[in-house]
């Protein structure tokens, strides 16, 4: 007798079924995140190329995409299994315990099961990828900031140690379900305010410390250059290109969970939905431009990078803010980042040519405040641990010398070597043609550069490099 | 899970260069070496990095000053 439908499928059946295709939901969603996230790379390079002087595009821009060809090794080797190992503090769990954790712990070993093909494990690949891609954007966010002086090699050695130990470290401790600030203390950075953005920030002031401004940013008399993009298409294209890709990153965030309700959770594992984090992006763009348009008084630069610190001040609270919390927050902590910039750049006179530490620095590390003020008292992992203006304090002060005093170090030690910045006569003449031998717009006259001196006098590149070649630089 | 083609009727060579060099179980001899083979190639790109860069940046600070009439120091960097 030919069995009917309901004798032939039985439930166990069905639950295989909805299980495999719940799988393969989740390693689709992460797979096509990361494919959107490759669009905040193509962004940052392109801003700041656009950014650099036309003598230096070329290191500029290669500087970005070498990003991609050191990070990505360090994190393979390194960097996943921080984030898998460390979650409790600096010593590591054990990956051959019964725990949840220690199963994680284990997965993540690079020569380990879970860390190649294994058609037992749809998910890991594309996880530890979306994960990758937040480490990339930690090093773009120091890219910028040091162009146009930073030697390629000594920021690709500080790339590797941001990308795949400092931020990946602070996201164990305080961007995971098991992190002990999570459980121990209910810190809540849902979509990474202070573990991506705050920390590359304030490792990016740590390095700036050390490497000095460009030659010509500022004299004696207080006074300071600022130097005009080559070309402001492509920097404002480069920004929209990193907008587009945060819609991918505040997605990487979350965990997809298509077959119970509500379908999503946070990265601390509370439910959440996709819906509510598209209503703070979108609404944080929109406050974030206003704030940067008012306070820098229609300064293009400040109103397109008010719009990013905007939304990375409200990315902590992001599952749980109301939209119209989203619009006040973002717009009066772009205002108050295009305060801080200002006084970044011409008080303390530190040459931050893309302004990082302020949008991603202080906005980050603002962004953990609000949600003390905002969001305390919300359950935060799975012990539901109420967030609260103690526990995001802790964060904070965990994660600043965290993140400080490696960039300053590293920095200070490449420096005591001779390897951090370039000779004065090829940062003169542009890193171009020294690192790759060809100026790349021969059909553009290289015209000689004007240098404001340190007696505030204008003189010709050419003449400080012969100078500089008779040791008077 | 295993996914090495142990079960493609190969010679014993073959079978074993594979299962050697693909990605079957984790913790093998084979994913160890492969890992400290990786980790060295990492390294010593960074520091290939660091020398590659430091000889070409000499070379065109020493040409910059040579030509502004200065003398050139081959171990300033």
């Amino acid at each position: 007798m030919t069995p009917t439908l309901m004798q032939a499928v039985d439930i166990d059946t069905v639950n295989a079924a909805l299980t495999q295709d719940s799988k393969v939901l989740a390693e689709q969603f992460y797979f096509f995140t990361v494919a959107i996230m490759w669009l905040i790379h193509a962004g940052f390079m392109s801003y700041e190329a656009g950014v650099a002087r036309r003598k230096n595009v070329m290191a500029t821009a290669l500087k970005n995409i070498l990003t991609i060809a050191v990070v990505t090794p360090a994190f393979y080797y390194f960097g996943w299994v921080i984030y898998g190992c460390f979650q409790r503090g600096f010593i590591p769990t054990d990956p051959w315990g019964d725990s949840a954790e220690a199963a994680f712990c284990a997965s993540t070993i690079p020569w380990g099961d879970a860390m190649g093909p294994n058609l037992a494990d749809n998910i890991t690949g594309v996880f530890w990828a979306a994960f990758l891609l937040f480490s990339w954007t930690t090093g773009s966010i120091l890219s910028g900031a040091v162009i146009e002086r930073i030697r390629l090699s000594a920021y690709l050695i500080l790339a590797v140690v941001l990308g795949s130990i400092v931020w990946i470290l602070d996201a164990a401790w305080g961007w995971s379900a098991g992190g002990w600030l999570v459980t121990d203390f209910g810190f809540h950075d849902a979509i990474a305010s202070g573990v991506v953005h705050g920390v590359a920030g304030i490792f990016t002031l740590g390095v700036l410390l050390q490497l000095g401004p460009r030659i010509g940013k500022y004299d004696l008399k207080g006074r300071m250059r600022r130097f005009l993009p080559h070309n402001l298409h492509m920097t404002l294209l480069g920004l929209m290109l990193i907008f587009a890709g945060f819609y991918g990153f505040y997605a990487a965030c979350l965990v997809i969970t298509s077959t119970a309700f509500p379908g999503w959770l946070n990265i601390y594992l509370n439910p959440t939905t996709l819906s509510a984090i598209t209503f703070t992006i979108t609404v944080g763009f929109a406050g974030g431009f206003i704030g940067g348009y008012f306070a820098s008084r229609g300064d293009p630069f400040w109103t397109v990078s008010g719009g990013l610190a905007g939304v990375i001040s409200v990315s902590a609270g992001a599952d749980v803010y109301a939209p119209s919390l989203v619009f006040l927050i973002s717009a009066g902590t772009a205002a108050i980042v295009v305060w801080v910039g200002g006084v970044i750049e011409q008080k303390l006179r530190i040459d931050d040519a893309v302004g990082a530490v302020a949008v991603h620095g202080v906005a980050g590390f603002l962004g953990l405040l609000w949600v003390g003020i905002f969001a305390a008292g919300y359950p935060t992992g799975v012990n539901n641990v109420p967030s609260s203006f103690e526990g995001q304090l802790i964060g904070i002060l965990t994660f600043f010398p965290l993140a400080f005093l490696p960039g300053y170090a590293i920095a200070w030690l490449l420096k005591k070597m001779n390897l951090l910045r370039v000779p004065v006569e090829v940062e003169l003449e542009g890193l171009d043609v020294a690192e790759f031998g060809q100026d790349f717009y021969p059909e553009h006259a290289h015209a000689g550069e004007k240098i404001i001196d340190v007696d505030g006098t204008a003189r010709s590149a050419d003449e400080i490099s012969r100078q500089a070649a008779k040791g008077l630089v | 899970m295993n996914t090495a083609p142990d079960s493609v009727d190969q010679n014993g060579l073959t079978d074993a260069v594979a299962a050697f060099f693909t990605f079957g179980p984790g913790f093998t001899t084979g994913m160890y070496v492969l890992t400290v083979l990786g980790i060295a190639l990492m390294a010593l790109s960074l520091i290939a990095w660091v020398h590659t860069e430091n000889r070409r940046l000499n070379e065109a600070a020493d040409r910059l000053r040579a030509a502004n009439g200065g003398a050139t120091s081959p171990t300033e960097g």
